[in-house]
């Protein structure tokens, strides 16, 4: 069983709710990627090539700041190789797409850029234009 | 009051009570099997199990049964519709289906529920056939018979032993098909808490539950040349027998059935009667010790041997109370192998001695090794029932005999005796002779009225010789259980208790004459008083009404026992007890 | 590291763990930490996703590809290829039997499309041992909002017009049960909950508290608000230890929350749950027995009235609802009578969960809005007849239930439209039969379930179902005559009419219902001595075709009982009095010369 104690005993609905608003991010993935098409997506190349430049560590820097920033819309998924054939120097490639939008593509994304990324374009709408491919 | 239609015709009854209650208001047969109501005795058995009092509800898709439909406002029934009869009579057959066919040589043979109800539905076929339940019957014990293949599930001696008598031997077991009345790990009677009152046989429908019959062993003794072969009548036998011949509730038949048993072949016929005043003398004189000479008290009488096995089974921690004298026709047996014996100049070992009880328990309890000296005191035990087979075995017009007295040296008996049969009848006999004794004279009161009745625990305080005798009395064993409870509890400061097993005593007996249950509804106590009050009645006629002044028992004491309680007395006339408790098994441990 | 990338649920489900999904989870668990991915992933085995025939089930999220058929050995690839590169294992995808097509998201799948999950909506998305996954959605609002603002009438109020009926098989308006509780008048008030699920094959109440447990307690103590009940109950099967622990965690955990107990969310509500294992008789899940039962007392059934809405547990007023029944009243209260109405159909509002087995394709637990086309479920969701076989029916209600034909398999389900097809709700049994089953074997089947679990008190349940069951045998070896089967209805009637209780009152449909509407069949058995379907063996003989027959003497040498009469180059021939019709001769025939007839 992997609960925590409670502290103490719940004793109004105010308290109950709290409570609620903390174990939000226990089922906040499963509640999203239930309805995929409302949810925004970002899509980081783990190709061996994308693994080997760093993908995997801007890939969960992402993640980190997508829950720093409260965004609870968003999924980060690990997908196959997005390189053009032959040419791996744009990795880590990392794409993010909203509803209903074309998606937007980045090369070279590292963790800073990564950082940037969540900060700019999923926080603020702001395409990191520098990384973008 | 609400209104109700019933077959038609409009008629207002009570809230609250069932279709079968507005139709018996109204006259209306509705066929039964399992319902069984005796308000008087607190027994409510209402399972609803045997679907056979089905009735037709306006506005119901499917049938109601009577028995545990209640009424309610503008509820329109009919009990006799095509569809219901054909309903009733489907429930009989399949019950007959699943039903040995020995009905000719069944116990129950023309008394019977199952058997009148097919023969008034007019089952002339039964349509359904297949497997029939399988059981061994229980021979076990000396007092019954169990045959669970005759069992139709109506749960009536369930309800009568855990409700009213409290001692749980019975409760359903297995499902669907298996399913049947049962002991506890299907343990033999013998082998369970059964205190044999037989109250379970006296309501079983069918020949489930049945005494263990006796009769031909007895023909076989009489017709042996060799044998004195004589035989004794308890005191409740005579008020209800006349019930086996049409004769109404509470006639006395004591001179018929004293000429009957001479009819049929018995060498001497005496009288328990005469055993009940020894008794007393016996009882008379513990209690005065135990009174005198610091306990224990209370004394509780022992002339039922039902009782007897309910308190050893249930209340070992209390088995130093009850007196030891044993019960009267135990005494007569022993006093018949002896002191009779000799004065009739015979073998002991060829007197047989028959005891006609209206109790299965005296069954069991003539086996008991403590009442025997080399032989049995009392070597067979038949019922009322049984007596009353012979009386038709024999051919005889019973209602036609002529009346006949009891034989001599054991046949006299006090009033005293007589009420031995009803509840409350023991201890007035006792406080009748200890009265006396504690006043040092003969007293004018002999009626003490305050110990009669019919209430299940009743108290009284009897004032003698200066002193304030309190006694109580118990009538069923959850009553009894009820008053034991108090005394364990230390909250009972009684001198003396009576308590007998059976719903109103000996008149109520297992043994006695079957009653027709359906018509008497809540109302069997009725017939039990009217067999008390004959016994009251024949006490109210005797010349002699205490025990003591019995001429024969005098002279027993003169001639062969000397002083009530002595050495001689103790060896033939009391007896011990055994600490039995609850299921002395091995039961799997549980962790 | 402190933020979870992937969660992974495995269906910890009955049917999931028999099938293996404990290894599952143990491989995944090993290639997770070799590929040093442990950390980012959280795993967590939940309740049933309802397809049971696929398991055990897989589901990666957020990707939310749903894995079936899993063996320990898979995990590794999924873990290397799907997990770390992001390239998910296909061969693991499901593939619909009658297309070939493979679908990675449960949402496409045919059998997922066309269900709505209401008393499922938590199934296989909470984690059923941890309270907080279930606080985190939607977990105790309902409780919390009606003990602040709602009375205890307004509760019942929603629910009386929220138009939910019980989902236990009789249908009984819910709010109207809780409405005569409230009304009641004592001091003391119990609500209990049915979870003696006994329908052979049914699952769907199991499936609910092992997935969900926390949706029956909250349901529960609402209704105990509702009736002003301070104790509850959960009768529960000892057959189901997985149910019973998780259920027993949950209590534990929602006592340590304060959500049971005294004084719930500082209001002056009070109440507790106890779990009382019952030892699997099938008539305990009639609600009288029920209460017999937990009081210590032999599991029969008491004649109604008073129904246990006024004269219940320890005779006290007691609400009795069923799982699926309770799971469907926290949703009411937070989205409202009106939302539950707009599922499903008139008079029968809401979803009703299934369980679907039988001769079909896709076998599992389905949830489907009440009106429903049988034709839907079996062909839609269920995928069709297995093996492309001819439907002949599909049975509902379980053993209680009757049998739906050809003719009205486009009939809506509801409560009412199914007994009017000769055939009931009962808790949710669907099988499919097809061309092979033998209707009156099927008949035989169901009845021999009441037999053996008749509680035996009554005699049309106790005796008249034995002689239905025994009269159906006699046919069934070739034995009937033609008047049994006038005998067969007239006494199936009669003992719906009489029995005492639900058990006896419904035994007879699959017989009465086989008798309407396969009259030829059992005919064939009676008249012609045959069993048109072959499943009664003893009207089956197995007959040589000479003209097809080689004279080999294979299937001489397979029998059993040396009952082929034959030798090399001489056509065989079966001694009918010997065989025993295995079988093993037809199976054995390289020509297919031998044939049962």
């Amino acid at each position: 069983m992997s609960m925590t104690v409670p502290a103490k005993k719940i004793t109004s609905r105010q308290e109950l709710a709290e409570l609620k608003k903390a174990f939000k991010g226990h089922t906040l993935m499963r509640m999203v990627s239930e309805e995929p098409e409302k949810r925004r997506e970002i899509s980081v190349s783990m190709g061996t090539c994308g693994i080997e430049a760093g993908a995997r560590d801007t890939m969960l820097a992402m993640l980190d700041e997508v829950v720093a920033q409260e965004l609870d819309d968003v999924s980060i998924m690990a997908v196959d190789c997005m390189s053009p054939a032959d040419d791996c120097s744009a990795e880590p490639i990392v794409k993010v797409e909203f509803p209903g939008e074309k998606s937007v593509r980045y090369k070279n994304v590292d963790v800073a850029t990564g950082i940037e990324i969540v900060q700019q374009h999923l926080a603020k709408g702001n395409i990191v234009e520098r990384a973008k491919i | 009051m609400i209104s109700i239609t019933l077959n038609d015709k409009p008629m207002s009854v009570e809230e609250g009570i069932t279709v079968l209650d507005a139709a018996k208001q109204a006259g209306v047969y509705i066929p039964t099997l399992c319902h069984m109501n005796l308000h008087s005795l607190n027994m409510h058995n209402n399972p609803g199990s045997c679907r056979v009092c089905m009735v037709e509800l306006e506005g119901r898709r499917t049938l109601a049964p009577a028995c545990t439909t209640k009424v309610f406002d503008g509820m329109k029934v009919r009990t006799n519709t095509p569809k219901a009869i054909k309903s009733r009579r489907t429930m009989v057959e399949l019950l007959l289906s699943n039903h040995p066919t020995d009905c000719l040589i069944c116990d129950r043979n023309n008394n019977c529920e199952l058997q009148s109800m097919a023969s008034s539905l007019g089952i002339r076929k039964i349509r359904y056939s297949g497997e029939r339940m399988r059981f061994d019957s229980d021979t076990s014990s000396h007092a019954m018979i169990r045959d669970p293949e005759k069992c139709i599930l109506c749960r009536r001696c369930e309800t009568v032993c855990n409700e009213v008598q409290t001692v749980n031997v019975y409760s359903a077991k297995g499902r669907g098909f298996d399913a049947v009345l049962s002991t506890a790990f299907d343990m033999p009677l013998y082998d369970t808490t059964c205190t044999f009152c037989g109250q379970c046989a006296s309501v079983c429908p069918t020949g489930a539950l049945v005494q263990r019959s006796y009769i031909t062993e007895v023909w076989d003794e009489i017709a042996d040349p060799d044998k004195l072969v004589i035989v004794q009548t308890a005191p409740a036998v005579r008020v209800a027998l006349g019930e086996e011949f049409g004769m109404d509730y509470g006639s006395r038949v004591t001179g018929k059935m004293v000429a009957a048993l001479r009819h049929i072949g018995f060498d001497k016929v005496y009288d328990t009667d005469f055993a009940a005043d020894l008794t007393i003398m016996e009882e008379a004189n513990e209690l005065i010790k135990r009174i005198q000479g610091g306990g224990p008290l209370p004394m509780l009488t022992s002339c039922c041997p039902a009782w007897v096995r309910f308190i050893e089974h249930q209340f070992p921690s209390l088995i130093d109370i009850p007196s030891s004298c044993a019960s009267p026709h135990e005494m007569f047996g022993a006093i018949a192998k002896t002191y009779l014996a000799e004065k009739l100049g015979v073998d002991p070992k060829k007197v047989v001695v028959v005891s006609i009880m209206p109790c299965l328990a005296k069954k069991h309890e003539a086996n008991r090794a403590e009442l025997a000296t080399e032989f049995p005191h009392v070597d067979y035990v038949l019922t009322t029932r049984e007596l009353a087979s012979m009386i038709r075995e024999a051919g005889l017009s019973f209602g036609e005999l002529e009346e006949a007295d009891f034989d001599k040296v054991m046949g006299e008996s006090t009033g005293a005796g007589v009420i031995f049969g009803t509840t409350g009848g023991v201890i007035e006999a006792a406080v009748r002779t200890a009265a006396c004794k504690l006043e040092g004279k003969e007293i004018d009161k002999i009626d003490f009225t305050e110990l009669r009745g019919m209430d299940g625990v009743r108290e009284a305080t009897v004032h003698v010789a200066g002193m304030d005798l309190r006694i109580g009395i118990a009538h069923g064993l959850g009553n009894a259980r009820t008053l034991l409870q108090k005394i364990k509890d230390g909250k009972a400061d009684y001198h003396a208790i009576e308590i007998m097993a059976c719903p109103g005593g000996c008149v109520g007996g297992g043994g006695q004459p079957l009653l027709q249950t359906y018509s008497l509804e809540g109302d069997k106590m009725a017939v039990i008083e009217k067999r008390a009050k004959a016994l009251y009645a024949e006490d109210a006629d005797k010349q002699r009404r205490r025990s003591h002044e019995n001429k024969e028992i005098q002279q027993l004491y003169a001639e062969f026992l000397g002083e009530p309680g002595s050495h001689k007395a103790h060896d033939l006339l009391h007896t011990t007890y055994t600490k039995r408790g609850v299921y002395n098994i091995n039961l799997p441990s549980s962790k | 590291m402190s933020n979870y990338r992937l969660q992974i649920l495995i269906c910890g489900g009955t049917g999931c763990v028999s099938s293996g999904c404990l290894e599952v989870e143990d491989a995944l668990v090993e290639s997770l930490r070799k590929h040093g991915l442990y950390e980012e992933t959280k795993v967590i085995k939940v309740g049933c996703f309802g397809f049971c025939e696929q398991g055990p089930i897989v589901k990666v999220y957020p990707d939310n590809t749903f894995y079936v058929r899993v063996e320990a050995k898979d995990c590794e690839e999924i873990v290397a290829e799907h997990l770390l590169k992001g390239r998910p294992v296909k061969r693991l995808f499901f593939k619909e039997p009658s297309t070939g097509e493979r679908y990675s998201h449960h949402r496409d799948m045919p059998f997922y499309e066309t269900q709505v999950r209401v008393a499922l909506k938590l199934c296989g998305i909470v984690d059923p041992e941890n309270i907080e996954d279930y606080l985190a959605v939607d977990g105790y609002d309902a409780l919390a909002k009606a003990l602040t603002e709602m009375t205890q009438m307004d509760v019942i109020d929603v629910i009386k017009a929220s138009g939910l009926r019980g989902r236990g098989g009789g249908g009984f308006p819910t709010g109207r049960k809780w409405e005569t509780a409230y009304n009641a008048e004592s001091n003391k008030k119990y609500v209990i909950c049915n979870a003696d699920e006994g329908d052979p094959g049914a699952f769907m109440d199991r499936s609910i508290m092992e997935g969900d447990p926390h949706s029956v307690i909250e349901a529960m103590a609402l209704a105990a608000y509702a009736i002003g009940a301070d104790e509850g109950v959960v009768y529960i099967r000892a057959e189901y230890p997985l149910a019973v622990n998780r259920l027993k965690i949950a209590i534990e955990q929602a006592k340590a929350y304060g959500l049971l107990g005294k004084n719930i969310l500082g209001t002056d509500f009070n109440f507790d749950i106890q779990v009382n294992l019952g030892a699997g008789a099938f008539v305990c899940g009639e609600e009288t027995a029920l209460i017999n039962s937990v009081q210590g007392e032999r599991g029969e059934p008491n004649f109604k009235p008073p129904f246990p809405a006024q004269v219940g547990l320890w005779k006290e007023p007691t609400v009795i609802n069923n799982v699926e029944t309770y799971v469907n009243i926290p949703q009411i209260i937070n989205n409202g009578a009106d939302w539950f109405q707009s599922l499903g159909a008139p008079g029968n509002p809401g979803t009703k969960v299934f369980a679907l087995a039988g001769k079909i394709n896709n076998v599992g637990l389905v949830e489907v809005p009440m009106g429903i086309k049988i034709s839907d479920i079996i062909y839609k969701i269920g995928g069709g007849i297995r093996g492309g076989k001819k439907f002949k029916a599909l049975q509902t209600g379980g053993p209680s239930g009757g049998c739906i034909s050809q003719e009205n398999i486009d009939v809506e389900v509801t409560f009412d439209n199914l007994e009017k097809v000769g055939s009931m709700m009962g808790s949710g049994g669907m099988i499919v039969m097809d061309e092979d089953d033998c209707m009156v074997d099927i008949a035989k089947f169901y009845l021999d379930f009441t037999v053996e679990e008749s509680c035996g008190k009554c005699t049309p349940c106790r005796i008249g179902n034995k002689r239905l069951y025994e009269t159906l045998e006699n046919i069934s070896k070739g034995k009937g005559k033609i008047e049994d089967l006038e005998e067969l209805r007239d006494l199936g009637v009669i003992i719906k009419d009489c029995s005492l209780c639900g058990l006896g009152q419904t035994a007879p449909n699959p017989v009465l219902s086989t008798l309407n509407f396969f009259m030829d069949e059992y005919r064939a058995h009676v008249v012609d001595k045959k069993c048109p379907a072959g499943a009664c063996k003893d009207l089956l003989e197995y007959v040589v075709i000479p003209e097809k027959c080689i004279a080999c003497t294979l299937c001489k040498r397979v029998c059993p009982v040396d009952c082929i009469i034959g030798e090399p180059k001489v056509i065989h021939v079966i001694d009918q009095a010997r065989c025993i019709k295995c079988g093993a001769c037809e199976a054995k025939c390289p020509k297919d010369a031998i044939v049962k007839q």
